[in-house]
């Protein structure tokens, strides 16, 4: 039972790992080649 | 200090030195499959590995696939080292009846490894069988190394490439500096180990008769295997508990400077690498002559605040001056064999690096040394750092010192011909904030909670040292250990897994991206308004750039502990 409970914490952090690679994939291609000045 | 001390420290330095340069060459050729003497000869296995996994070695990926790809590997990694450690008494090549590894800490064990961590919450000889620490501890510090140097090449592909949409194949990277870099090292070095009097043995643990006639168990097991490979490959986990203070995992005072020479060696050579790939090799070192820089000033304060000793001594008639009979100093929590000079050395090399092995006892070092190791660490690893995980550290450093150049002079900022835009600087800033976000949440969270509270074992500001010393260990994937903090908990080994999951993939998926946007880019040709980053101006910013970065974020929560104890040290009390 705590086995499937930490299993489920694990697939959720991954699942947010690749939310973030999304989300910095959505973020610098929004910004295209934007420049700071 | 002994001169004997620094005769060490400068043959170590020496020797790094010397090999930065032929290292730094080898690892470029493996990197680009240009076909070394090992590669020609392994090119068959290396095929068969693709064909075997369904990969296509000449197709590249762009940086989201680069990301997705490692994170599955790496998911796919825990999962395996969890299921080992939880059936391990049920597989082979376990003659001392090792039990199953409770759920918390196999969780904490596979995230720790998998992430080049080695935070270890267990003692290696009364936990793990061997088929655990072959299998799985031995196998993964091979895997996280060398997933560690493939974020660090791809990113170095980012600076070096014109307008290209991808940054290599993960796969063919993983592949390549394992079979090619990292076990051609670890086997001959394993052999010398053995040599030494590292044990490699699958028989149980001796029984001997001590001269009282006492009985007492001598643990072995295969160790010389993974000794290497757990300081090649910047790990750190030890075979047993005392890790590197251990006669049978350091028995030698060769063995002692081979290992700090494996901690630092890969970390140290891909700077070359860096500079080799982007076609200066000025610019690789001047990152490596950041790293010395901040790895001198740490070594010296450290090496001084423990030879000094605690001054509440004198008064007690203790002596602490080095003599034909001691190394004087603080000798507490140190090996008498390697005396306070290796022990400071060692120290520094480990947690400037993230490899986190010991051979002393860092809670038992002074205030200001300990200070120097939780320096080491805040300042994101980069004074070498693990191998690849300290030059993409770096490399972001340098990113921030040159952007800050371009606010002051009000020009867009450039690094190697590469317009440094707000797609670049935003993602610098969520890599280098993650880490720092992890550890004080994470240390502010357990100073709070009953059950944060409950594990420490001293009192005062020491004790706080200890608990920031265990969160900022584990978010910057060195995985040492202060010791004195009884961490083998549900609470300390989940939120520990946390932090090392957190400072090992929510930093390399933006070092990814960067590396993608950077790839993408035209190299722009340098004009009169452009930062030379060649010399040692820019080794001078970079290195303040580091040292203020790391100062206001971490100060505060310094001041609070080795900071405190050590003013309370002076003023006469101890914790």
């Amino acid at each position: 039972m705590i086995d499937l409970l930490l299993l489920i914490l694990l697939a959720a952090a991954f699942a947010v790992a690749l939310r973030y690679v999304h989300a910095c994939d959505t973020l610098t291609a929004a910004q295209g080649s934007e420049h700071i000045q | 200090m002994t001169w004997q001390g620094w005769l060490q420290i400068m043959l170590f330095a020496a020797i790094i030195v010397a090999l930065v340069k032929p290292l730094g060459w080898y690892i470029e050729r493996v990197v680009n499959g240009e076909g070394t003497w090992v590669q020609r000869r392994l090119t068959p296995i290396e095929h068969a590995l693709y064909r075997l996994a369904g990969v296509d070695p000449a197709r590249e990926q762009i940086w989201p696939a680069y990301a997705v790809s490692l994170l599955v590997f790496n998911l796919v990694g825990i999962l395996a080292l969890y299921t080992i450690l939880r059936l391990q008494a049920l597989l082979p090549l376990n003659p001392d009846a090792q039990a199953t590894v409770a759920p918390d800490l196999a969780l904490n064990t596979a995230v720790s490894f998998t992430t080049n961590t080695s935070w270890q919450a267990y003692g290696g000889e009364t936990t793990l069988s061997y088929l655990s620490q072959m299998a799985g501890i031995t196998v993964q510090s091979f895997l996280s190394c060398a997933v560690g140097i493939a974020v660090a090449i791809a990113l170095i592909r980012g600076f070096a490439r014109r307008t290209m949409p991808t940054i290599g194949n993960f796969w063919v990277d993983l592949t390549r500096i394992t079979l090619y870099l990292l076990l051609p090292v670890a086997i001959p070095v394993a052999l010398f180990l053995a040599w030494q009097g590292v044990p490699q043995t699958l028989a149980a643990h001796a029984t001997a008769a001590t001269l009282d006639g006492a009985t007492q168990t001598l643990a072995r097991g295969p160790v010389a295997s993974q000794d290497v490979i757990k300081l090649l490959s910047g790990d750190g986990g030890g075979f047993f508990n005392a890790n590197s203070a251990h006669p049978f995992e350091n028995p030698t005072a060769v063995t002692g400077i081979v290992e700090m020479l494996l901690i630092f060696l890969i970390g140290a050579a891909l700077t070359n690498t860096f500079g080799r790939m982007v076609r200066d090799q000025r610019q690789g070192w001047v990152l490596f002559a950041a790293m010395a820089a901040l790895f001198t000033i740490g070594l010296a304060t450290l090496y001084g605040a423990e030879s000094a000793g605690n001054p509440a001594f004198a008064g007690l008639g203790v002596d602490q001056v080095a003599g034909v009979a001691q190394s004087g100093g603080n000798l507490e929590g140190k090996e008498v064999r390697f005396g306070v000079g290796q022990s400071s050395l060692f120290a520094t090399v480990t947690t400037a690096s993230s490899d986190g092995a010991v051979n002393a006892m860092h809670d038992s070092f002074t205030p200001l040394g300990g200070l120097v190791l939780l320096a080491n660490m805040m300042l994101d690893e980069v004074i070498v750092g693990g191998p690849g995980s300290g030059l993409f550290g770096m490399l972001l450093f340098a990113l921030v010192a040159v952007f800050i150049a371009g606010l002051m002079v009000g020009r867009t900022p450039e690094y190697l011909g590469k317009k440094i835009t707000a797609d670049e600087m935003k993602m610098t800033m969520l890599a280098l904030l993650c880490v720092p976000a992890m550890i004080l949440g994470a240390a502010a969270v357990a100073c709070v909670l009953p059950v944060g509270l409950a594990g420490l074992s001293n009192a005062g500001p020491h004790g706080f040292s200890e608990l920031l010393y265990a969160f900022t260990s584990a978010a910057a994937t060195n995985g040492s250990a202060f010791a004195g903090l009884s961490v083998n908990t549900p609470f300390y080994n989940l939120l520990l897994a946390l932090a090392m999951f957190v400072g090992r993939f929510m930093v390399i998926v933006p070092v990814l991206c960067i590396a993608g946007t950077l790839a993408a880019k035209r190299v722009v040709p340098a004009s009169a308004g452009t930062l030379p980053t060649g010399g040692p101006q820019f080794t001078g910013l970079l290195v303040g750039v580091i040292v203020v970065v790391g100062g206001l974020t971490f100060l505060p929560a310094l001041v609070l502990g080795p900071v405190a104890e050590h003013v309370a040290m002076i003023a006469g009390t101890t914790y």
